[in-house]
């Protein structure tokens, strides 16, 4: 048996060393055509588990490489979502700044740092600026959207404000295109207000914009803020019970920077703060109104609807109670 | 009631009062905000007894009414606090109950109070109560209460067992 494998093999030997085509070269083209379909499918299947030895102290430099990785995708996510919020701060900053720029306010900026609990009922927020920043009761708080609501307490770091979407706040305003007052009230719901005219007969439409009346004094509510948009009548033209709802500009889900008015405008600003409005109409309207209430109803040069570069501060000896308007506000906002 | 009891519901109370009033009211959830103090006055009433959950309600009341945000009655939510502290604690047995059915307590402890401060208020003449409004904020207080509840219950019973084993019902 051995004798007869030894014998073969050295045939084999024999028969290559002798060379050229043969029985056994084409034989073992044949083998070697299915060994080597073999040994292709072995080494896929085998492939992950080739170089075990050198790829274990591979895997520590790249899982330490992958940690390193993870650790730099996070900060640079950290940093993204910190630019992020900076641009949102720094544009509702901007907002702020350029309401209270055209409309002649000197505002306090905070920041909302606290929110009322919507189990009691009342919508209230927490600001971080107090006594010590010259903050005091019944200052008006805005943003650069609108009227958020006015100062109800004030400790010497933090403020209690009041939201214009409180069912305890009632607001003078103003329809900006026809000069009609009536009584913004807050009905405890963050997207609606009610606005009652004090005139009955008023004309109103759906799409009019609202702004403050103003209190004597500038407080609780100086004049000109916008406050909201009308959406929606109820009763009509004569009717006592005469309810438009206001969507207000503002929304109080999403306060962050906001800003306290420490000192009222000198003149009231009219409508030189609402936003322009959608839509050609509107736009050219607002637009044709306010040169006229300018000139009728401010002092001359004194064009507020200019995005003013000066500083907005007056002198300090300015009479600051100086009334805006007649005694009827006393009523609406007389706290 | 021991001094450690104190400090450790106060600390408690205090935490909770920051974070519902800084995190939870501001992460915009639908309807109610969680209602971390309740759930708070709940939790200690069950692993510490109606006395330390009474204890519990009042100045977890008092924190939320003089916290900054606030405007509400003062005293009030003291008042439907100890109610919420005493109830729990003499009727409820921790030990008999499983975690779940203890956090649905908790959340209608949630729901209870809400209720019972809107009703207060309306009493006492608050012009905020909009009765429209309030089944909405009643439904989620009490979901949001179920599921703080089945973190908080088991977390303020272990601190109980570890700070004040002396007090704590086993």
């Amino acid at each position: 048996m051995l004798a007869t494998l030894i014998v073969a093999s050295l045939t084999f030997v024999i028969l290559d060393l002798r060379g050229g085509e043969g029985p056994l070269s084409s034989a073992r083209a044949a083998v070697s055509a299915v060994i080597g379909a073999i040994q292709e499918g072995a080494s896929t299947v085998a492939s992950p588990f080739t170089n075990i030895g050198g790829s274990v102290s591979t895997w520590r430099n790249q899982s330490a490489q992958i940690a390193e990785l993870e650790a730099e995708n996070a900060r640079l996510t950290e940093e993204l979502r910190s630019t992020l919020s900076d641009r949102a701060r720094a544009r509702a900053l901007d907002d702020l700044l350029r309401v209270a720029s055209v409309g002649r306010y000197r505002v306090t900026p905070a920041e909302v740092i606290s929110v009322g609990p919507a189990q009691d009922f009342a919508w209230t927020v927490g600001i971080d600026a107090g006594s010590l920043d010259g903050i005091e009761k019944d200052m008006t708080v805005i943003n650069g959207e609108g009227l958020v609501g006015r100062v109800l307490k004030v400790n010497p770091t933090t403020s209690t404000v009041v939201l214009l979407v409180d069912a305890s706040s009632a607001v003078g305003g103003r329809v900006a295109t026809t000069e009609e007052i009536g009584i913004v009230s807050g009905t405890g719901r963050q997207d609606s207000l009610d606005f009652q005219l004090l005139d009955p007969l008023a004309e109103l439409v759906i799409g009019d914009a609202l702004v403050t009346f103003g209190s004597r004094g500038g407080r609780p509510y100086a004049p000109g803020i916008p406050i909201g948009e009308v959406v929606d009548i109820t009763g009509t033209a004569g009717q006592l019970a005469r309810v438009a709802t206001v969507r207000p500009f503002v929304d109080v889900s999403q306060l962050s920077v906001v800003g306290v008015i420490v000192r009222p405008p000198r003149e009231d600003p009219r409508d030189s703060v609402l936003p322009p409005r959608e839509g050609a109409e509107g736009s050219d309207q607002t637009a044709d109104a306010q040169p006229a209430d300018e000139a009728a109803d401010s002092a001359p040069g004194e064009n507020a609807d200019q995005p003013a570069d000066e500083p907005t501060d007056q002198p300090a000896d300015q009479p600051v109670d100086q009334p805006v308007d007649d005694g009827a506000e006393t009523t609406v906002n007389g706290e | 009631m021991l001094f450690r009891q104190i400090v450790v519901i106060g600390s408690l109370l205090l935490a909770a009062v920051v974070l519902q009033t800084t995190v939870l009211s501001r992460l915009g959830l639908p309807g109610a905000t969680p209602d971390l103090v309740v759930v708070t006055v709940v939790a200690v009433a069950l692993a510490l007894g109606p006395a330390a959950g009474a204890l519990t309600g009042f100045l977890g009341g008092a924190l939320l009414d003089v916290a900054t945000p606030s405007d509400s009655i003062l005293g009030l939510a003291s008042i439907v606090l100890i109610a919420v502290g005493l109830a729990v604690g003499v009727a409820v047995d921790r030990e008999d109950s499983s975690v779940w059915t203890l956090s649905l307590i908790a959340g209608a402890a949630c729901g209870a109070a809400t209720l019972g401060t809107a009703l207060l208020s309306a009493i006492l003449g608050s012009e905020r109560i909009i009765w429209t409004v309030v089944p909405g904020v009643t439904l989620t207080t009490v979901l949001y209460g179920l599921i703080l509840g089945r973190v908080m219950i088991p977390l303020v019973g272990a601190l109980s067992r570890r700070l004040v084993p002396e007090a704590f019902l086993d």
